[in-house]
């Protein structure tokens, strides 16, 4: 795997005016880094700068992909941002499919919502994929607290989704920060799911959410109603997503387990031309 | 049952006119009717035939359009059936006034035609207790796309119960009281042993002197429902024994180890066809050491004269004039491959003159429909449409990976087939 910190001459990023994996342009941000005192995090966001003070980015499909940190420093720079976003999409294409969860997730949330929260929620995987999964899951609960207080004040945010036609959902945060609970903390992964089925049931991150709340819910016998109705609601909703099938199967097996639907959100007719 | 109940709410509850209780609302707006399309563009074949029974079974009307994409459904567009479509995984289309003026004008000028669906059939599956279900294809089908059914076995049957049905499917059942002449592979088996004691005490119970006279009287009983006004569904080794039982009321066809006494070697020549229902003039097998029950089966599975499968052709007819074999044979595909069972296919030659043959395979029939007095029979060679060879002790078929088995529609359309007419009264 390649690193902005591992120069290798065989494998350059094509980037205009400059060729940050190469010997030169790598020793000219070192020397700048170290004149400047960094220590090799800011470091890593060093190379980035330089990176975008070079000239827009592009990827050659025959490069080895960034290290996880180095993406991380990408998508915090406001600047080099879609090019972390670029990096990011081939970085969780190389992840075993235990570590990608997280980088996928935070990859649907990179586009169209805040700059603070790509950043701050690329720190968060980053720990999560380190091994600090609590840090993780405590730093994404962080950012949901703020972004919650401070969409009173920003009308383009609306934490509920039911709150009119806000421009930015928080369904992207929400499904990252279920991702981030469920090595720590399944019962809190399933509380956020259940936000998003809730509260925004409109949401590209619903169907997914929905599903896995749904698995969780109906492993208790107690919840199992409920998760039936998620279910139900689901493939209602979203009769042809591809996790439509998986839903009717699951419900079948409920079904025939003796599982009864529950209290759950009333669906609306389906989209028949999805 | 409780479920069907509900179900049945739902629906009228939903339909145009009533309360919704779906909430909401601000989805796709309702159009008059749903079109079901049983062409390729359905995503779940088995499943939409379910939904046209619930909605029946929900008291809500439904049309059959023989023909016309592969012979789909159309169903009254309300909340409660859109709901249902979406849980069942059944492809559905809005289909608006102008639009229906259209097709039904399509269905008047071509080899088409739409039947009413009026009444949901009562399903009865006679099958022994303790049988699981993977282990036959209909029982298969009815849980698969949803539709509610009992079971019966010889006790239920003598009884009279069959009164209480409308269809009823037959398992692949030994009517002639030799087990399937399982005695020459299974042998000390237990379940082999289990299906012995339960037969050999349901004929005491009965005063039957032994399993193959029980197996007459049963097989005499569903004769009597067909000529009354039953429906009966037949598959695999059913077919071809239900009709050597009734043939052979004054005659011994069975094997010494089934009632002690060895047949009669004129067999052959003593039936009496005009009791059976589909056959006539076929050869009894009477050796035990033989796996077959006469010459009627055309493939002869286990015996070393087995002939290969191949692909079973459906006959097309016309929707206008003959609704009823129309109906048997609507499906996506008129060419299918062919399976294996006791019973596979039959000999042409064997078919009596009134039988009306749905689909065949050179002299090889392999379904067939027929009229006995008030009711109607047909018969579905092979044993299970998507495992071609499917033995004692297999998996399951999981019809979840078969959604679309035209093999399995067949099936299904005989369930639909008794509700395009009123219920016979029975006495």
């Amino acid at each position: 795997m390649r690193s902005f910190c591992t120069p290798t001459a065989s494998a350059p990023v094509s980037v205009a005016g400059s060729v940050p994996g190469s010997v030169p342009g790598f020793l000219s941000v070192l020397v700048l880094g170290l004149l400047l005192g960094l220590g090799p995090g800011p470091l890593v966001s060093g190379l980035a700068a330089q990176d975008v003070r070079d000239g827009g980015a592009t990827v050659r499909a025959d490069e080895e992909p960034f290290l996880p940190a180095d993406v991380v420093a990408l998508l915090e720079n406001e600047d080099t941002r879609d090019r972390g976003v670029l990096e990011l999409a081939r970085l969780a294409g190389t992840l075993p499919p235990d570590l990608a969860t997280p980088w996928i997730q935070l990859l649907a949330l990179s586009r169209g919502v805040p700059g603070e929260w790509v950043g701050a929620s690329a720190r968060a995987v980053l720990k999560s994929h380190d091994g600090a999964e609590a840090e993780a899951l405590a730093e994404i609960r962080g950012l949901l607290v703020r972004v919650e207080a401070a969409a009173d004040s920003d009308p383009g945010v609306d934490p509920s989704g039911t709150g009119g036609e806000p421009s930015i959902s928080i369904a992207p945060l929400l499904a990252l920060a279920a991702a981030l609970a469920d090595p720590v903390d399944s019962e809190a992964g399933g509380e956020l799911r259940d936000r998003i089925v809730r509260d925004w049931p409109d949401a590209r991150e619903f169907p997914e959410a929905a599903l896995r709340l749904a698995r969780h819910l109906l492993a208790d016998p107690e919840r199992a109603p409920r998760g039936l109705s998620i279910l139900e609601e689901l493939v209602v909703r979203r009769p042809s997503h591809p996790v439509a099938p998986e839903a009717r199967r699951l419900r079948q097996e409920a079904l025939a387990r003796g599982v009864t639907p529950g209290d759950a959100p009333e669906p609306n007719l389906p989209d028949l031309h999805e | 049952m409780i479920r069907s109940v509900l179900f049945a709410c739902l629906l009228l509850l939903g339909a145009p006119g009533g309360l919704s209780v779906l909430g909401g609302g601000a989805g796709a707006l309702a159009a008059q009717h749903l079109l079901v399309p049983m062409d390729r563009d359905q995503a779940n074949h088995l499943r939409a035939y379910g939904l046209t029974y619930h909605v029946i079974d929900g008291g809500l009307e439904a049309e059959w359009l023989l023909n016309y994409r592969g012979g789909s459904f159309l169903l009254p567009d309300t909340e409660g059936v859109r709901r249902e479509a979406a849980l069942r995984g059944v492809s559905v289309t809005p289909i608006e006034g102008g639009e229906l003026a259209r097709i039904r004008a399509r269905i008047q000028n071509e080899n088409m035609e739409a039947v009413p669906l009026e009444t949901a059939p009562r399903v009865a599956i006679y099958t022994p207790p303790n049988t699981p279900p993977w282990d036959d294809a209909v029982t298969l089908a009815l849980e698969y796309a949803d539709i509610p059914y009992e079971t019966v076995w010889d006790g239920e049957v003598l009884e009279g119960r069959l009164n209480d049905f409308d269809w009823l499917h037959l398992h692949h059942e030994d009517f002639t009281g030799q087990y399937s002449k399982f005695f020459l592979t299974y042998a000390g088996t237990g379940w082999l042993q289990d299906e012995v004691r339960r037969n050999e005490e349901m004929a005491r119970r009965f005063g039957h002197p032994d399993v193959p006279e029980l197996k007459r009287a049963v097989a005499e009983r569903i004769r009597s429902f067909v000529v009354e006004g039953g429906f009966l569904f037949a598959m695999c080794s059913a077919t071809e024994t239900l009709d050597l039982a009734l043939a052979s009321h004054s005659v011994d066809i069975t094997a010494s180890y089934a009632n002690g006494r060895s047949p009669d070697p004129d067999a052959s020549e003593r039936m009496d066809w005009d009791r059976a229902l589909a056959f006539q003039g076929a050869d009894i097998q009477t050796s035990a050491s033989i796996n077959a029950f006469s010459d009627i089966d055309s493939h002869q599975v286990n015996t070393p004269w087995r002939e290969p499968l191949g692909a079973f052709t459906l006959f097309e007819f016309s929707a206008k004039i003959d609704p009823i074999p129309s109906m048997l044979v609507q499906n996506h595909e008129s060419v299918i491959s062919d399976f294996y069972g006791l019973t596979t296919a039959f000999r042409a030659d064997r078919l009596k003159p009134g039988a009306t043959i749905l689909a065949r395979e050179g002299n090889r029939v392999k379904y067939l429909t027929g009229m006995a007095g008030e009711g109607s029979w047909t018969f579905y060679g092979g044993h299970d449409p998507e495992d071609p060879e499917h033995q004692i002790g297999d998996a399951p078929t999981n019809l979840d990976l078969h959604p679309n088995s035209p093999g399995y529609r067949l099936i299904l359309n005989n369930i639909l087939f008794p509700a395009a007419k009123p219920t016979p009264l029975k006495t």
